[in-house]
């Protein structure tokens, strides 16, 4: 393939936007603003994350079913039958709204996660990135030991401790989820932190902090987002994988990760029990990952179009 | 540098002392006892069983005898594999883990990359819409659910078919013999990696593309690939390997689904598995083989870091 | 007559593809050529070690079951027949075997000696080994108190008279004995071999064992398979058709499944209603073993609600078994109104038979009334939430999600379940911190006993901590009673007894479905077998 420079938009960054003071800032976050508001993509995706949103709050507020409700004569129903629009599962409970359910507590664990990843991960990568040298020599090795530990002894310790449920497994995901940001941020911090603006502001007399969330993070703020949207699906398989090995949420209660795995031991003969939530598990996944891709797009004040 | 590799290597036995302190105290906590089965085993049994195995002492003497006989290479025997020494159990399994392992990796860097380059470079067209989904595929996908469904359609329906049709079965169910073993799994544990790689790379690539070197080589008329396998992938590629090395550790050890789906006698159940039937020496082996393995792994990328980008200083104190 | 038929038998059993055809019997040589000698099999799990002396697993006596052969081994009905032993006398007061040993090598040709079987008896009783299964041998004179470091080695009731004569001597008359001593926990070691292995590497790889069973293990590869040959010394190798059996080692169910379905296998356990449907809707014939095991509720009798026996009667009969079976459970298993598996000998037939149902399914009036007898009794206007412990593996999750809707249905009880893994589970079971948990319990031996010395005070396994002096004592008089009649009748009055009380609460007796490839037949399933292919053969 013949690469031509028209094949290539123009992404500089604008001069305005390297500077820290205050009124660069707001006009590029205005700046933002104004570019989200007419993309398409993050349109449709947000509509369907409120769509979500909006299911998983209320549909099972409103069902005729609640989540536990049994039939066990009516068990593996198949779709619109029944007076169940998605059919039923092995006990006879109401699919609809199990899998609008289970996408309220996929969601809510995904929530956290990104919650967790943002605070502890950025802070502590930002730290030990920016002030490098002995600093960021304890801190990674202080990482390196919490990946090592034994995933599954945290996760029974925890269940031990608490009662095994939604809780639980944000913890559990907490407790190591937070990492890969850390490692990721303080690597842009290192590459950022020798950019002759990061130095300029030095001279200028701002402190470190100031450098690093109103100057490093925000220009490092595409790789983070992109990590975000990576954070999503890794907190919901860490629920799913839970899940697969019989750990998952509290009975009767779903999660988009245990109804999948429930519907796989049975898809050859009720393929709906699987395909159902699948699909709702990966439209959600999908659509966090367009967004995020589309957001890198945007918010990175190194590609304006 | 060689003395920053001396100082990383020391900090490294460091960090493993630190870590199987810590996993030595949490397994202590660990409800459960390893010998327990369906049938409860009388006092002077259980007490013969923790004699025999030493964990009728206190901790601490169990903690020194570990560490005592860790530094001289012993790591135990295993409590349900009786009889079988720690180290032997793994280095038989480890050939499977790290076959399986850079086969996937390797699809996923190659497939990864490519796919992130394409977006980048082909950014706001339909290559870059198409790229980005089948890598959002790759990460919305389970892998429970991705690797039943393509053992249920490929090596069962497919294959059945294939074989009455033209006598010749494409994939087999599971197992770890032939070439043909080999297709399936490395695919679906590489996938979600793939994905990873692939947004990392055409993120860091677009972030590449808007800085002033790239502009000034653009407009000195550079080649355009020239300039993105010279300029623009060295510096986008950072991200990459930072990755990259987490990466490597969870493919070989988390390969727990794939291996039990695929049926693979590789070293991703014993993760899971150690803690579930509290093999404490198991526990403690594996959490040593990790942690070793995440630490090289950490000091090669972050070697790698100085090597693509000369203006990372990593071993020089700086405030 | 007879010598014809062993020489045919022999001609077709170990050399298959390329024996010489005999003029004789065109048809069956035109067919031997076509004949599959070998099978292909899954295990479950990768044997801990197939060391005799610990093994306590299905699986590694499923491999065992094929290799190694003690003084009896079961026939395709379950009764114990001759094994190493050609035969064996009973002294008139039922206390002491005298076994006689058949000519039989080890698979480096020594010969299997008396001497091998005193030597792995006392070894898997000695205080220090630490032996799981020790117990199995206490009906051996000497053998518990020796086993719980109190007796000494010579008081064991095991003599070895001669190289080919073995005496036991039982501390009760014990009918079943020829059964234990087909057991994994009975068979020979052979001294020279095991003193050559490291401390406790016996069985921890296939060549630090010896074989004198029917098939020997050619390699082990660790969590990947077990291959197994045909012993031609075998003293019956000429009735032994499979050259070859491979056990895959497979956990996950849907592959096993899969890999039977694009016939890698050639029979499959049917995990769940799921996969029987799939195997019917393939066409497979399912067939049916039972599981020898009773699935029941444990109920932690020190708990200040559940010691309420009015209480624990309400649960049990709050739950409708039938439909459980039928609609979530979907396989064969049966709804147990009495604690003692059917699979069980009693008299004449089944124990069960003879006790009849003991307890009412899906009664849900007679339920609630129990239920407010068993509140006023404790001075309660409601129950507070109750918990169900499980652990995590199978379909446990998807049951216990039915009896907590059982019963807020027909109690209106709320019932918060609790998934652990297994140890985790075992750990708050044994350290009495749990309210309901489901246990299940497999025979050891085909008696009533093996079920119902479970639940005596202070017993090992006797998680409820049900305590009661009458049924202990129907169990202690039982244990030495010598008319089998009045023995039978003490454990019938046992079993009724704690169906009034309760301390366990009986669900249904597993069934397990499998599916055989149709070539395949002669496949022995059953409780106390979970599988042998000894008399399998392709057609």
């Amino acid at each position: 393939m013949q690469y031509k420079a028209e094949m290539f938009e123009w992404t500089g960054p604008a001069k305005e936007e390297q500077t820290l003071s205050g009124s660069g800032a707001a006009g590029y976050w205005k700046d933002v603003r104004q570019r989200l508001r007419g993309n398409k993509v993050v349109t449709s995706c947000l509509v369907i994350l409120l769509l979500l949103v909006a299911g998983a709050i209320f549909v099972p507020l409103f069902s005729r079913y609640s989540i536990s409700d049994q039939d066990l004569s009516s068990t593996n129903l198949g779709w619109m039958t029944g007076g169940h629009l998605f059919g039923t599962d092995k006990l006879g409970r109401d699919l609809f709204v199990r899998v609008w359910y289970g996408t309220r507590i996929s969601l809510i664990i995904a929530f956290s996660a990104v919650l967790i990843d943002l605070v502890v991960g950025m802070v502590y990568g930002g730290i030990a990135g920016y002030f490098g040298g002995k600093t960021d020599e304890i801190m990674m090795r202080v990482l390196e030991v919490v990946v090592a530990i034994p995933y599954m002894i945290i996760v029974i310790l925890l269940m031990i401790v608490l009662k095994p449920g939604v809780t639980t497994i944000i913890l559990a995901y907490g407790a190591i989820g937070w990492t890969g940001m850390a490692r990721l941020v303080r690597g842009q911090m290192m590459q950022l932190k020798e950019k002759e603006y990061v130095l300029a502001s030095r001279l200028l007399g701002a402190g470190s902090w100031r450098i690093i969330f109103r100057g490093l993070i925000p220009n490092s703020l595409g790789v983070i987002i992109v990590n975000l949207t990576l954070t999503i699906p890794s907190a919901i398989f860490t629920e799913a994988f839970l899940s697969y090995i019989g750990l998952g949420v509290q009975i009767p209660l779903a999660s988009l990760g245990t109804l999948a795995s429930e519907g796989i031991t049975s898809f050859q003969t009720y393929p709906g029990l699987l395909i159902i939530p699948a699909v709702f598990l990966c439209v959600t996944m999908l659509t966090f990952n367009l967004l995020g891709d589309t957001l890198r797009d945007v918010i990175d004040p190194k590609s304006k179009e | 540098m060689l003395r920053y590799i001396v100082q990383r290597l020391g900090f490294a036995v460091l960090t493993l002392w630190v870590l199987i302190t810590l996993t030595f105290v949490l397994m202590q906590l660990l409800p459960g006892d390893p010998f327990v089965g369906d049938r409860a085993l009388t006092d002077s049994v259980k007490n013969a069983l923790y004699a025999k195995y030493g964990l009728d002492q206190p901790v601490y003497i169990q903690y020194l005898k570990y560490l005592g006989n860790a530094v001289q290479g012993d790591f135990g025997d295993s409590l349900i594999y009786t009889g079988r020494p720690v180290s032997t159990i793994l280095e038989e399994a480890f050939p499977f883990s790290i076959d399986l392992g850079i086969r996937a990796l390797v699809f996923a860097v190659f497939a990864g990359m490519l796919l992130g380059i394409t977006a980048a470079l082909k950014k706001g067209t339909g290559w870059d819409t198409v790229s980005m989904i089948i890598a959002a595929i790759g990460i919305s996908v389970p892998s429970f659910i991705l690797g039943s469904l393509l053992q249920y359609f490929l090596a069962l329906k497919l294959s059945g078919f294939t074989n009455t049709q033209f006598g010749f079965r494409l994939l087999p169910i599971s197992g770890w013999a032939s070439e043909q073993h080999k297709i399936l799994p490395p695919f679906v544990l590489g996938l979600s990696s793939l994905a990873i790689i692939a947004r990392m790379m055409r993120s860091s690539l677009l972030e590449v593309a808007g800085q002033e070197y790239v502009k000034t080589a653009k407009a000195r008329g550079l080649s355009m690939p020239l300039l993105v396998t010279r300029h623009m992938l060295r510096n986008a590629i950072l991200p990459v390997l930072t990755i990259l090395g987490p990466l490597t550790a969870s493919v070989l050890t988390g390969a727990f689904v794939v291996e039990n789906i695929f049926n693979i006698p590789g070293m991703g159940k014993y993760f899971v598995s150690s803690v579930q039937t509290n093999d404490y020496p198991m526990i403690a082996g594996t959490t040593l083989f990790l942690g070793a393995f995440l630490i090289g792994a950490n000091l090669l990328v972050d070697l790698s870091y100085t090597l693509v980008d000369p203006n990372i200083k990593l071993y020089k104190a700086k405030v | 007559m007879v010598l014809t038929g062993s020489l045919v038998l022999a001609g077709c059993g170990p050399k298959t593809d390329n024996s010489p055809v005999s003029a004789a019997d065109p048809q069956s040589s035109g067919n031997a050529a076509a004949v599959k000698t070998s099978a292909t099999i899954n295990i479950e799990s990768e044997p801990p070690q197939l060391s005799s002396l610990r093994t306590t697993d299905v699986v590694s006596m499923n491999v065992l079951r094929h290799v190694q052969e003690g003084l009896t081994r079961l026939d395709q009905s379950n009764q114990p027949i001759p094994g190493a032993a050609e035969s064996w006398e009973v002294s008139g007061d039922g206390l002491m075997y005298t076994f006689h040993l058949r000519d039989m090598k080890w698979s480096d040709g020594s010969s299997v000696a008396a001497s091998d079987f005193a030597f792995a008896w006392k070894l898997i009783l000695s205080p220090g080994y630490g032996a799981p299964y020790a117990y199995l041998l206490y009906p051996i004179a000497g053998a518990q108190d020796y086993n719980a470091g109190t007796g000494s080695e010579d008081a064991i009731g095991i003599k070895v008279v001669d190289e080919k004569t073995l005496q036991v001597t039982l501390s009760q008359p014990t009918a079943y004995f020829p059964f234990l001593t087909a057991a994994a926990s009975y068979l020979p070691i052979n001294e020279a071999n095991y003193s050559k292995q490291t401390a406790d590497g016996y069985g921890a790889e296939a060549a630090t064992l010896l074989y004198n069973g029917p098939w020997k293990i050619d390699s082990w590869e660790h969590n990947s398979q077990i291959t197994l040959v045909k012993n031609e010394d075998y003293y019956d190798a000429a009735s032994v058709k499979l050259d070859t059996i491979n056990m895959k080692i497979v956990s996950e169910a849907g592959t096993a499944y899969n890999m039977f379905a694009s016939g890698e296998l050639d029979t499959v356990t049917l995990h769940d209603g799921d996969q029987i449907q799939q195997a019917k809707n393939a066409g497979y014939e399912v067939l049916t073993k039972s599981d020898g095991a009773t699935s029941y509720f444990v109920y932690n009798t020190q708990d200040a609600i559940l010691k309420n026996n009015n209480v624990r009667t309400a649960l049990t009969y709050a739950i409708d078994r039938t439909s459980l079976i039928n609609n979530v459970l979907k396989d064969s298993s049966v709804p147990a109104l009495s604690f003692t598996n059917p699979d069980v000998s009693g008299e004449n037939g089944s124990f069960k038979e003879e006790v009849g149902d003991l307890l009412k399914d899906n009664d849900g009036a007679e339920a609630k009334n129990y239920l407010d007898a068993g509140l006023t009794e404790l001075g309660l206007t409601a129950l507070p939430a109750l918990t169900l412990l499980i652990d995590d593996r199978g379909a446990k999750k998807t049951e216990a999600a039915a009896y907590q809707e059982f019963w807020k249905k027909n109690l209106g009880i709320e019932v918060d379940i609790e998934v652990m893994p297994y140890k985790a589970m075992r750990a708050k079971v044994d350290s009495k911190d749990f309210q309901i948990a489901i246990g299940g319990w497999g025979p050891d031996y085909n008696d009533p006993m093996t079920f119902l010395d479970m639940l005596v005070t202070g017993g090992g396994n006797n998680s409820s901590s049900y305590s009661n002096t009458e049924y202990d004592q129907y169990i202690t008089q039982a244990t030495v009673e010598k008319d089998p009649a009045k023995r039978f009748g003490l454990l019938r009055q046992a079993e009724t007894k704690l169906m009034q009380d309760l301390p366990i609460g009986p669900i249904y007796f597993m069934n397990q479905s499998y599916a055989v490839q149709p070539g395949l037949k002669g496949v022995v399933r059953s409780a106390f077998q979970d599988i042998n292919l000894y008399w399998a053969y392709f057609e």
